[in-house]
């Protein structure tokens, strides 16, 4: 039996998924930019903010800083990665997902 | 390149705390800021960044001030809690200390508020007045001020002084008729009295100067909530039924509020009809309402006029009398006797909240101490001094909470069980009750030690230094002199002050055990059973009544085995129910100056065979026989105190006398002169007064006692022995003397009790900080032992020197303690109390105890560090 808090919530796996496709460019702002145009998601900064730092306390994601630029008064830009747990927890949570769709095909297609 | 504002930037910052992550939150607003900005957005970028600000830095904020904070106090009260529960003894013992401390002294000084702080439930209570009339001549010891009805009405007429003046009476009366009638206390009142003590109702109205001539003549009657709930089941159509009251009709006019306490266990209420009195008896409550702006001296003076007239117009009545008043709450308290067992059993309480106090500061201390090194460990793994501060901070104010709520719980039961025990021994107007104030107090008080206690320790903890308390642990954890003279100061404290409350309780004993002797009171109350009876009709003739109580006498043979069941008059050797007591008595047939002077009359009738039966010696002549029945002529029998206050230096058998309220004595001659009774064991003065016993065939009076000595007999045996005159007496109780006599010194027993506990209390709780301060002190120098050892020194040697140490402190807290205890039997002394070797014993018995705890407290851990190898003590290893 696995745990309730070894899945990720919805937002957080699309986060997750996220920072995975944008690979080693994976900033808060790209983040969100990604997940407004691939999942169609538009989310507030603060939420986004707050979901990752929740992640990183579950060891999740982890994250590296960038040389602090002028545009940004010369605060640190934080690139995220996804960690060894976050996969493990997406790799669950995917194959208990395909699992409740197995056989499921039909009704999806034909609505019945 | 242009900012973003600045204010709102730097309170983004703050909601976020300065972290690097919050830091890296600021850098992607102000990048995005800059894009909008070069996008040709100036004010709505501005906007934007103001809003994101606030959006983003409020949930961040509301998580820093409130939710983290509470997420760390959960977990600080969880690991409080587990860190108590791991030390069960100390839990037990600061917790316990607190309960007691806390619940002790908040219940006794509810009663001591209660008695010597706390106004009277009366409105204006500061301008109420006890009068009465006092005569030099006649002094009677714990008697309260009276009136006759002549004078009363004199005062009545005086204009200005009072505001308002009324009086009181109280008798016994039959309530109801045949098998359901009851004896019940009746109360006779003027309207204005009741008007200025403030009484109310709850239904129905009072008596009042308008009404009062048609309540006089309806027979109007107010009814205690009492009776009407108990007797009339809370009949709501109470007011304008008859009921009967010594089978004479009375009109309900109310029913009293319970909130009303003046005279004891009232049940029916009616106004004070001034005429039906005899005018000269001094038999009348005064209490009267001081005008606005008059002084006592005011007062005074204009009774004194009152006084002088009075005496000018009828001398006879009123020329040995003057008038007396004081303020009503000292007649009270008059009345209640002398506020020092109040004070004394403060004291006691007192002393237990401070050696409470005492042992928690100890124990706290001890546990601080031995904790240091666990600190250490964990400031050295990492664990922050503030978090650490609060830690034990937190568990302090568990420890205090925890004692507290219980202290409080305690301190309502306490006082509930007090006031069950002893309710009925307080006048109706002595409210007792948790004082919220005096909770409070005792909760502060003890609280703040705990948190002293607490904080010192944690301070401590917060400015430790890791890695010298890690290399120190082990060897010493004694914090240097400063510590050493607290812990010397505390265990001297606790062995003075729990000698000093143990001298206090044998005290309290002793004092118990001389008035609870009943064996030199000049009579001999042991076995003698009572039974009081009351007859129903009053105005009964005396010869009915002979036969009547005659009857019930021979009924109760049975009882007394064949010996002879005599009669007394009013209960328990008259003193329930005294005589008027300024009933005067004419003295005739004698030359010296107290001839015909009128002296007190302590009085009782009884039947031939009642000093035989009390064991009363006969000092001259004889005393009553059946002989002087038959005859009918008038005798009296004095006792030693009444001869030699009548007829000083005479021989007072054959001397004769009259007493005025008895017309049907006519002349008394004197046939005995019986030895001298203390009634009551708590009567400061064993002399006795002067008594003077009639023959009760020949006297008036509707109560009689039948003392016999015999098997007890319960209630229902009795009364179905006497059912044959059933009808015309009610049984009021049925006794023994000694049962009367232990019930009178209920409260002094239940305070001997408190005491005693108190100090058993004291005691243990001293023995346990004792204990703990003790072998923590020596615990400390463990290594300084192991040194001495390695450098020589012998086991005796360093025993000698620590013992030594040990044997002062408790030298000077014994010495403390026995001065104190000495001080309070000099005081005791004082109130006529001498300690026993008994007492004595018990006292010195407690010395040892507390010198056999120091002497395990110091020598275990001394025993232990002396067969340590000192090369581990001296390591710390040990």
């Amino acid at each position: 039996m696995t745990n309730k808090n070894d899945f990720p919530g919805e937002f957080e796996q699309m986060v997750l998924l996220s920072i995975l496709r944008l690979g080693n460019d994976a900033t808060a702002i790209k983040i969100r930019g990604e997940l407004q145009q691939t999942a169609g998601r538009a989310v507030s900064r603060g939420a986004l903010y707050r979901t990752l730092d929740r992640m990183e306390a579950k060891s999740f994601v982890d994250w590296r800083t960038v040389e602090p630029t002028e545009e940004r008064g010369g605060h640190a830009r934080r690139v995220y990665v996804v960690e060894k747990a976050g996969i493990k927890t997406l790799r669950a949570s995917r194959e208990a997902l395909e699992n409740l769709w197995d056989g499921l095909g039909s009704i999806l297609e034909t609505g019945k | 390149m242009k900012r973003p504002p600045f204010l709102f930037s730097r309170f983004l910052s703050w909601c976020l705390g300065d972290t690097l992550q919050g830091s890296a939150v600021v850098g992607d607003l102000n990048e995005e800021y800059h894009e909008l900005r070069s996008r040709g957005f100036g004010t709505r970028a501005d906007l934007w960044f103001l809003w994101q600000a606030v959006a983003i830095g409020l949930p961040y904020l509301a998580e820093r001030l409130i939710a983290r904070p509470l997420v760390q106090l959960r977990s600080d009260l969880r690991f409080s809690m587990r860190s108590l529960l791991r030390s069960p003894s100390y839990l037990g013992v600061t917790a316990g200390s607190l309960i007691l401390g806390i619940g002790v002294n908040t219940a006794i000084f509810s009663v001591v508020n209660g008695v010597l702080i706390r106004p009277l439930p009366y409105p204006d209570q500061e301008r109420l007045i006890d009068m009465g009339e006092f005569n030099p001549a006649e002094v009677c010891e714990g008697c309260g001020l009276s009136a006759s009805p002549a004078t009363f009405q004199a005062w009545q007429g005086t204009v200005g002084v009072f505001e308002k003046i009324g009086a009181s009476t109280d008798d016994q009366v039959t309530l109801g008729e045949g098998l359901g009638r009851r004896r019940v206390q009746l109360g006779n009142a003027t309207p204005a009295l009741l008007e200025l003590l403030g009484a109310n109702v709850n239904r129905g109205r009072l008596f009042s100067d308008v009404t009062l001539i048609d309540d006089i003549r309806e027979g109007a009657v107010v009814v205690s909530e009492q009776i009407w709930r108990t007797i009339y089941g809370a009949d709501p159509e109470i007011v304008g039924k008859t009921i009967l009251v010594d089978s004479r009709p009375r009109n309900v006019v109310g029913v009293m509020d319970p909130g009303f306490r003046y005279l004891a266990g009232v049940d029916i209420w009616a106004p004070l009809e001034l005429r039906d009195l005899d005018q000269h008896a001094r038999n009348l409550w005064v209490v009267a309402l001081t005008s606005h702006g008059v002084s006592s001296d005011e007062v005074a003076a204009r009774l004194a006029s009152i006084d002088e007239s009075l005496a000018s117009v009828d001398p006879t009545n009123h020329a040995e009398w003057e008038t007396r008043t004081q303020p009503l709450r000292e007649a009270f308290l008059h009345e209640l006797g002398p506020p020092a067992a109040a004070i004394f059993l403060m004291a006691v309480a007192l002393a237990v909240l401070l050696i409470a106090c005492a042992n928690i500061a100890s124990v706290s201390g001890a546990r601080s101490l031995e904790r240091m090194r666990e600190m250490s460990v964990r400031a050295a793994l990492g664990a922050g001094r503030g978090r650490l501060f609060r830690e034990t901070l937190t568990e302090s104010i568990v420890l205090a909470s925890i004692g507290g709520v219980a202290g409080i719980a305690i301190a309502y039961g306490f006082s509930g069980v007090l006031e069950t025990k002893l309710g009925g021994f307080f006048p109706p107007w002595l409210q007792i009750g948790v004082d919220v104030r005096l909770l409070a107090f005792s909760a502060f008080v003890a609280g703040l030690t705990v948190l002293v206690a607490g904080l010192v320790p944690a301070l401590r903890v917060s400015r430790v230094d890791v890695m010298g308390a890690l290399r120190r642990a082990g060897y010493s954890t004694s914090s240097g002199a400063r510590t050493v003279k607290w812990q010397a100061l505390l265990v001297t404290l606790q062995i003075a002050m729990g000698l000093v409350l143990v001298g206090a309780a044998t005290l309290s004993v002793r004092s118990y055990i001389q008035i609870s002797r009943f064996d030199d009171l000049g009579y001999n109350p042991y076995g003698v059973r009572s039974v009081g009876l009351s007859l129903d009709d009053d105005s009964m003739g005396v010869s009915n009544r002979n036969s009547v109580v005659g009857s019930a006498s021979e009924s109760l043979e049975p009882l007394a085995a064949g010996r002879q069941v005599v009669v007394e008059q009013e209960r328990f050797l008259g003193t329930f129910g005294p005589f008027d007591s300024a009933s005067p008595v004419s003295v005739e047939g004698s030359e010296s100056p107290v001839s015909n002077s009128i002296v007190p009359r302590h009085g009782v009738s009884v039947s031939p065979g009642y000093f035989e039966l009390l064991e009363i010696p006969v000092i001259r002549g004889r005393v009553f026989d059946i002989q002087d029945e038959r005859r009918g002529v008038g005798v009296v029998v004095v006792n030693e105190k009444a001869a030699s206050v009548l007829w000083p230096g005479e021989n007072a058998l054959g001397k004769t006398m009259r007493i005025a309220d008895e017309n049907d004595a006519g002349v008394l001659t004197v046939v005995g002169i019986v030895g001298d009774i203390v009634v009551s064991p708590l009567q400061a003065s064993r002399s006795g007064h002067p008594r003077i016993y009639t023959l009760f065939s020949q006297s008036p009076g509707a109560r009689p006692t039948l003392l016999f000595r015999g098997s007890p007999g319960t209630r229902t045996e009795v009364l179905e022995m006497i059912s044959s005159v059933q009808a015309d007496l009610t049984l009021l109780e049925v006794s023994s003397l000694e049962e009367m006599l232990i019930r009178w010194i209920k409260p002094q027993s239940v305070a001997v009790r408190i005491m005693g506990g108190m100090s058993v209390l004291a005691l243990v709780l001293a023995s346990v900080g004792i204990y703990g301060m003790l072998a923590l002190a020596v615990t400390t120098r463990r290594r300084e032992i192991g040194i001495r050892i390695a450098l020589g020194s012998t086991h005796w040697g360093v025993a000698r020197l620590i013992m030594t140490r040990v044997a002062f402190l408790f030298a000077v807290g014994a010495l403390l303690g026995l001065g104190g205890s000495s001080l309070l039997s000099g005081l005791g002394g004082a109130m006529g109390i001498t300690l026993g070797t008994n007492e004595i014993g018990t006292l010195l018995n407690s010395v040892a105890i507390l010198a056999l705890v120091c002497l395990i407290a110091a020598g275990r851990p001394l025993l232990d560090a002396v067969r340590t190898n000192p090369s581990l003590t001296t390591r710390g290893d040990g």
